[in-house]
């Protein structure tokens, strides 16, 4: 039986308890993209945690592989409070966008930059999700202009406008995003109406690819602003 | 081969328990109708018994047989302290460190957004009840150690924000009998960041 072993390095995005002692495990790495592990006694393991870079060792064919071995990489990221809130989000988003065994060389690269930069306890949390949220559409094939709507032409600053999934922004006289705050997006003027703009934006942007149950991390946010 | 009806029945009723696949419920039911009746008969009983008579706790969410638990109706505790855990199991393993008086509030469970786990699902919406109308004076978080444990314990103390309760976390370091050498560097790193200074002896 030739099945081929190979190291990588990788993120835990989702770990679930599998018989007794095991887990499986979905993983983001670099070259192979989304993937899923059988851990074996994987519950016993510290390291298998997310927002840990680990470097892996894994075998198989299939559609779920085997994790040989863990080893960590670095220390785990200290995301604390709101930043691990945020760190939960990114990843429930990911586990919902990402389709399995299909590599996307920038992702890695963004998922560990906006992790670090979370860190911090004065990042603006915010706008790095934004940023994030931006960037993996781009890199899905799903992202659009915020200069141009859907035919080319610039956006007015004077015009409402609305999002067509896939297509882009189209003027709109009833559309919720103003042509002014779109282009202050654009040029990453972060100001507090441009934040919430870009909020609902990217809400409305994602919709469609999070399938119909809504997103269990928002709720977290929620109990924080309640404060 | 194809078992009688009612044995097939016993056999999958079996596979319901974790770890037990066809194989092992088959080991089990013949075990019982072969040489165990009486076992069996005790087992049923114990079974019907159990899934109707226990309930979760109204206070604590640990099983319970009336409204309140023993350990919520015991008034040598104190009723004030509480102590959040994720599991029953975890409330019998710190009842057996001997060293706690207070009472329990038992999430079974944590906050696991991804697998669509949210604060109300963990009864934490109770527990900000509690904590409002003024029952609980001090809390202490001994939720696991995980991402998502962290998470439930961050959520638990947000809730308490503008109250006057207490809330600790339990430690975590080395454990009894642990050798340095074979602990991981995150435990390691919390342990001496939780260092303690070692009184002179007078």
């Amino acid at each position: 039986m030739a099945t081929s072993e190979l190291s990588c390095a990788a993120w835990v995005l989702h770990r679930r308890p599998y018989r007794n002692s095991s887990l499986l495990v979905d993983v983001l790495t670099e070259s192979l993209g989304r993937l899923c592990l059988v851990a074996r006694g994987g519950r016993r393991d510290p390291l298998l945690q997310p927002f840990r870079p680990l470097h892996i060792h894994i075998k198989g064919n299939g559609d779920l592989k085997t994790l040989v071995r863990s080893e960590a990489a670095a220390p785990a990221l200290p995301l604390a409070g709101e930043a691990l809130y945020c760190g939960l989000y990114i990843n429930e988003v990911l586990m919902r966008l990402l389709h399995r065994d299909d590599p996307q060389d920038s992702l890695l690269p963004l998922y560990v930059d906006t992790l670090t930069n979370l860190t911090p306890a004065e990042a603006a949390k915010d706008v790095l999700l934004r940023n994030f949220e931006f960037r993996l559409l781009d890199i899905l094939g799903y992202g659009f202009s915020l200069e141009h709507d859907r035919h080319g032409a610039p956006i007015n600053p004077s015009m409402q406008y609305r999002l067509l999934s896939e297509q882009g922004l189209e003027v709109h006289p009833k559309g919720e995003f103003n042509g002014a705050l779109l282009l202050s997006l654009a040029q990453s003027d972060w100001q507090p109406d441009v934040r919430r703009l870009a909020r609902d934006l990217m809400r409305r942007a994602l919709a469609p690819y999070l399938g119909a149950k809504p997103l269990a991390s928002r709720e977290l946010f929620r109990g924080v602003r309640r404060e | 081969m194809k078992h009688a009806p009612l044995v097939q029945e016993l056999i999958d009723a079996f596979t319901c328990l974790p770890g037990v696949g066809p194989r092992s419920a088959q080991r089990m039911a013949y075990w019982l109708l072969e040489r165990n009746r009486e076992g069996g008969n005790r087992l049923s009983e114990a079974l019907s018994a159990a899934m109707e008579g226990v309930k979760h706790c109204e206070q604590c969410r640990n099983f319970a047989e009336e409204t309140l638990c023993p350990v919520c109706l015991d008034t040598r505790r104190d009723q004030a302290l509480v102590c959040i855990v994720e599991s029953p199991a975890d409330v019998l393993a710190i009842e057996m460190s001997g060293e706690f008086r207070g009472r329990y509030f038992v999430l079974m469970g944590h906050l696991s957004p991804i697998d669509g786990i949210g604060p109300r699902d963990i009864g934490l919406d109770a527990l900000e009840q509690q904590v409002k109308n003024g029952s609980v004076q001090e809390i202490i978080l001994a939720t696991s150690t995980t991402v998502e444990g962290e998470a439930t314990a961050h959520y638990i103390f947000d809730m308490t924000h503008g109250t006057s309760v207490s809330v600790s976390r339990i430690a975590q370091g080395v454990p009894m009998g642990g050798e340095l050498e074979f602990v991981d560097g995150v435990t390691l790193a919390h342990a001496l960041r939780g260092r303690q200074k070692v009184p002179h002896s007078s």
